[in-house]
């Protein structure tokens, strides 16, 4: 097993601002807070699915917002997660149409000094459908792009691992994919307006 | 839009411009409003890259991260046997913890005068005399009167029965005199002990080894009553119980 240490809140931001200290960011919190969390959600009627997912979502918001520069570190990580993931939870219960009773004790028990991230909380709903719509892409245009725009690889490392004549090909390929998915986006304006909150805040 | 904006676009999208070629690009988005709203397009659906890039990411470490986190702390259920088990080891356990107390705290309160206390009966003279015995001597009307400093002042001055010594032994033992008490009760087992009085000899022995024991020589007395108690025609056979002289046996170890 790899031996992870806790890391302080510096550390942790510095290495989820270097790509390759992601994972050993990730790896962190999930040792540090998973379990804590987690209680949040099993004690307020969820269930263990239920804790991974939101957890997962609540990491996922997060690290967007540091990459961002968008967590400036006026509460502490810990805090952050904690309040995220209480809004978020709440945001299911509220989906699922239960929440009223528990709303009320969630937010009897809110701290006074806990930081407000609902306007930083981008909606459960759009994000499954980028998911979506990045899927039905197809595999190869996937891959293309996750290789070129989220591994940072060049033309010629995906040509590598790829069936393509020469790196031209590839290039063609990837800007076709990326304009069907521009496409795809476009006709959808929710999607469009959730996607600009996560790329301007 | 032609070929070449859309290859510039994604040009610069992608960072790939040199310097000039990015200030050249960033003037004409300055002024070119259906320009701008493409880059944007185009930005949105590299965003959206991102965004399934990170999420597909977090979802490795998840995966990685709730096998390590479940075989760290593995949710064990037991079963209604290891149960059973498990609560009856806890109970024996408990138990074990509460004797071994006791006999901790009576092994810390365990002395030769407490033992000698718990067993020790001061002897009586018989009242029933019939008119065939011998008259009562000096000593034996002192000891019934409990006068020990007398008994042991005629034991002095007097011509002695074996009787009497065994009194004065006995008077020795009762003001705290232990050593004189001892070599007294020695004499009258030298005397008693040759089969002239067995009923004397048995109490002597009785009261030789709690001397003993109130003395600390617990080897000798340790000796004395495991004899007395593996006669089964020893009159005080029922004095010495195997626990009383285990008992014993632990005060050398302290």
């Amino acid at each position: 097993m790899e031996l992870i240490k806790s890391l302080s809140d510096g550390e942790l931001l510095d290495a989820i601002q270097q790509d390759s200290g992601l994972d050993k960011a990730l790896k962190a919190i999930y040792r540090d807070y998973f379990e804590t969390l987690s209680w949040l959600v099993k004690n307020n009627s969820g269930n263990q699915q239920d804790a991974e997912d939101i957890f997962q979502e609540v990491l996922v918001n997060f690290i967007g917002l540091v990459q961002q520069g968008r967590f400036r570190g006026e509460s502490s990580v810990k805090t952050f997660l904690f309040s995220m993931m209480r809004h978020t939870w709440l945001n299911e219960l509220k989906r699922r149409g239960r929440s009223e009773i528990r709303e009320l004790k969630y937010e009897k028990a809110r701290p006074q000094d806990e930081p407000d991230v609902s306007e930083l909380i981008v909606e459960r709903e759009a994000k499954k459908q980028v998911m979506s719509l990045v899927e039905q892409l197809g595999d190869t245009c996937k891959e293309i792009l996750l290789m070129f725009y989220y591994e940072n690889r060049s033309m010629k490392e995906i040509l590598a691992g790829l069936e393509y004549e020469n790196e031209q090909v590839v290039r063609n390929k990837k800007y076709k994919c990326l304009k069907q998915l521009e496409q795809m986006i476009k006709a959808n304006p929710f999607l469009t307006q959730t996607l600009k909150n996560i790329l301007h805040g | 839009m032609d070929n070449s904006t859309q290859y510039e676009l994604v040009k610069y999208l992608d960072g790939e411009m040199t310097e000039s070629e990015k200030a050249e690009f960033e003037q004409k988005l300055a002024t070119d409003e259906q320009l701008k709203m493409e880059l944007e397009s185009l930005q949105l659906a590299k965003a959206a890259v991102l965004h399934y890039g990170l999420k597909e990411r977090v979802s490795d470490v998840h995966g990685q991260m709730m096998k390590e986190l479940k075989t760290e702390a593995p949710v064990k259920k037991m079963g209604n046997v290891r149960r059973i088990i498990r609560y009856s080891v806890a109970v024996a356990a408990s138990v074990l913890l509460v004797f071994l107390a006791i006999e901790g705290y009576n092994f810390y309160r365990l002395s030769p005068n407490r033992l000698f206390a718990e067993n020790y009966t001061a002897y009586e003279l018989s009242t029933t005399r019939d008119g065939a015995a011998a008259p009562e001597t000096a000593i034996e009307k002192a000891y019934r009167q409990k006068d020990y400093s007398v008994v042991i002042r005629l034991n002095a001055t007097s011509v002695l029965t074996v009787k009497d010594v065994f009194l004065t032994a006995m008077s020795y033992l009762e003001t705290g005199d232990v050593a004189r008490a001892i070599s007294n009760y020695q004499v009258v087992l030298a005397d008693a002990g040759a089969g002239n009085n067995p009923m004397l000899k048995d109490v002597t022995d009785y009261y030789l080894a709690l001397a003993f024991l109130k003395n600390r020589d617990f080897d000798e007395a340790i000796a004395l009553m495991n004899a007395i108690q593996s006669n089964p025609a020893h009159l005080y056979k029922e004095k010495f119980s195997s626990r009383y002289i285990n008992r014993v046996k632990r005060l050398k170890w302290r």
